[in-house]
């Protein structure tokens, strides 16, 4: 552990010395495909935008993403993503670019570790000073494809954590839309488990007072930041219930799969806030991403 | 969904039957055993699963049924629970895969195998790797069917070798690791406070190191700012407060005979301190008879109360 954590202080320390410098004029300093994948995943967990940007092909460091950049720091928590045991691939037809096969460690500081084999295409960079190697992207179309393939099945053979991280750099403003959603669909869910315990508690009856949701809600989730929804400042209820079923036994609701239970926005308008779609929770439950058009016939009354 | 419903309908409806049993007056034909917290069946695999990922949620009330030898009563075991969920930040753990291989020695002892998955489904992150955890059978005579009620606990590791590298890519070591803190939080609590300000401290260091260089190599700030002006360089306020305390503290102190300090002066780095834990540049010495000390070329060494006499103050 205290390896690792030399290596990328030396490293990053290397690089800043070596930016710094005048070029040599005969040979130049290079940062290794293996020094590259640790300094790009070093700088996504502690929120580094430059240093991630830098190390990913077609990300933009001046793009507005330090939202974003801390976002993804945050949640990594205390850990921190290294990688280690490098295996390189030369492309054949392209000496420019790399294939890497590497070991992905997620690690804490109190001894606690989990890894995977992971791989990386990286292209060559050469500047005036020194030459580093990039992560080559995936394009967000490809990754949602193979996004949905992880589901409920077996873990793959491969993480695919650090390619997923480059792409969520490269193209940050759809990639935290996305994530944006996904968050909120999952705080909606929460919310959802949570009012489902309350009715058990009250003896099936939805027993909320519309205004103070958060009050009602909040012994059955103890989280505060479930209530606020990702882009809104701290503290703010982002999310209501359908006051209609308010006072309701639920055994007395039929078909709830399609009753508005929590949604996000206000006076029953929805909030189409990411990439024109707006999670609602169900009164069974489950939580959908829903369109303008899709909204038209959200089903309101019980 | 449906299915947690299942579960948590089915573990109410056997804990309200075992609640039933309870209340029967044991048999004289069964020896006394002092009943431990749970009165109810549950399978091996269950207790990897739910001990995973409740532990995951930093709930400590339950990962203590999960855990051999867990001292309910211990004070510092909320504390363990809290770390692991500040740790974990937006990752949830499960274990997929679970398969139960007897120990030929012993029918009370097995071993799970699983996969044991960190997934962040928001960013769309996942990392998984095999895992592996002894567990031990205990039975419970259970008075209102004929036979015994079983439950397994994890066996926990070695606290002495808990930091230890013994990971592999057939074994992360991550279950058996978080069962020996429940189980040890007492010991373990001390030595997982140093290692966490231990690395604080390091951080405190290299943001001193970027501070100079911006700078000109030069320590401009005074005793009373030095938290101002170092914090940019920071990830958040909170390096400044040493594990297990309040959290408006400022328990990493500056030696204030650095404020000030060209460092470009041939000066004995190795030796002089620059961040220490304590006031008025006396240490505190709560983990374990021991303090971390941050040094001016950065290194961070745990410090007895006999090495503390010999510490440099001055440049």
């Amino acid at each position: 552990m205290k390896k690792i954590y030399l290596l990328l202080m030396v490293l990053t320390l290397g690089l800043i010395t070596a930016s710094n410098a005048q070029p040599p004029e005969s040979s130049q300093y290079e940062i290794s495909p293996a020094d590259s994948v640790n300094l790009f995943l070093s700088s996504c967990s502690s929120g580094s935008v430059s240093g991630a940007a830098q190390m990913v092909q077609g990300a933009d460091a001046k793009k507005p993403m330090e939202n974003f950049a801390k976002e993804i720091a945050a949640s990594f928590g205390n850990f921190t993503p290294s990688a280690l045991q490098f295996k390189l691939t030369l492309d054949p037809k392209d000496s420019t670019r790399v294939k890497a096969d590497f070991i992905v460690v997620l690690h804490d500081e109190i001894g606690h570790s989990v890894a995977q084999a992971d791989s990386a295409v990286l292209k060559k960079n050469d500047t005036q000073s020194y030459t580093y190697w990039m992560i080559v992207p995936e394009t967000p179309k490809e990754l949602n494809n193979g996004y949905s393939y992880y589901g409920d099945d077996l873990p793959p053979k491969k993480s695919g954590l650090t390619t997923r991280l480059a792409t969520e750099i490269a193209y940050p403003e759809q990639m935290q839309t996305q994530y944006h959603l996904s968050k909120s669909e999952s705080q909606l869910k929460q919310l959802g488990l949570g009012l489902m315990q309350l009715i058990q508690d009250y003896d099936q009856k939805i027993q909320v007072d519309p205004p103070q949701l958060k009050r009602d809600i909040f012994p059955y989730v103890k989280s505060e930041t479930l209530f606020t929804a990702p882009g809104d400042s701290p503290g703010t209820i982002s999310y209501q219930i359908n006051p209609n079923i308010v006072g309701l036994n639920i055994n007395s609701i039929k078909e709830a799969h399609s009753l508005v239970g929590l949604y996000l926005g206000k006076d029953q308008k929805l909030d189409f806030r990411y990439g024109g779609l707006s999670p609602v929770c169900f009164m069974d439950g489950h939580v959908k991403a829903i369109s303008p058009e899709e909204a038209k016939s959200l089903r309101w009354k019980p | 969904m449906k299915k947690i419903y299942q579960v948590l309908l089915s573990s109410s409806l056997v804990f309200s039957v075992s609640t039933i049993a309870k209340a029967q007056p044991p048999e004289p034909t069964e020896p006394a055993i002092q009943l431990p917290p749970l009165h109810y069946s549950r399978t091996s695999e269950d207790t990897v699963q739910r001990f995973i990922s409740e532990s995951a949620m930093g709930n400590a009330t339950y990962p203590n049924d999960y855990v051999e030898g867990v001292d309910n009563s211990n004070a510092a075991l909320p504390q363990i629970g809290g770390i692991r969920k500040l740790d974990l930040g937006n990752f949830v753990l499960a274990a997929r895969d679970i398969t139960i291989s007897p120990n030929p020695q012993s029918p009370d002892l097995v071993t799970a195998n699983f996969t044991l998955e960190f997934s962040d489904d928001a960013l769309g992150l996942k990392l998984a790797q095999k895992d592996s955890v002894e567990l031990k059978r205990h039975l419970i005579p259970n008075n209102k069917q004929e036979g015994k009620n079983e439950y397994w606990s994890i066996v926990p590791g070695d606290p002495q070798k808990y930091f230890e590298d013994n990971s592999s890519p057939e074994k992360s070591g991550f279950t058996e690791r978080l069962a020996t803190l429940f189980a040890y939080s007492k010991e373990m609590l001390p030595k997982i406070h140093l290692q966490q300000s231990e690395l604080q401290l390091k951080q405190l260091g290299l943001a001193l190191m970027m501070f100079s260089q911006d700078y000109a190599e030069q320590l401009v700030f005074t005793q009373e700012n030095y938290v101002e002006k170092l914090t940019p360089y920071l990830k958040n306020k909170t390096i400044f407060v040493a594990p297990g305390t309040n959290a408006d503290a400022t328990n990493f102190t500056i030696n204030p005979n650095i404020a000030g300090l060209k460092l470009t002066q041939d000066l004995d780095y190795e030796d002089t301190v620059a961040f220490y834990l304590g006031k008025d540049q006396k240490l505190d010495f709560r983990y374990d008879g021991l303090s971390p000390v941050c040094f001016l070329d950065g290194h961070v060494e745990a410090i007895s109360p006999e090495e503390a006499k010999n510490l440099e103050w001055q440049p």
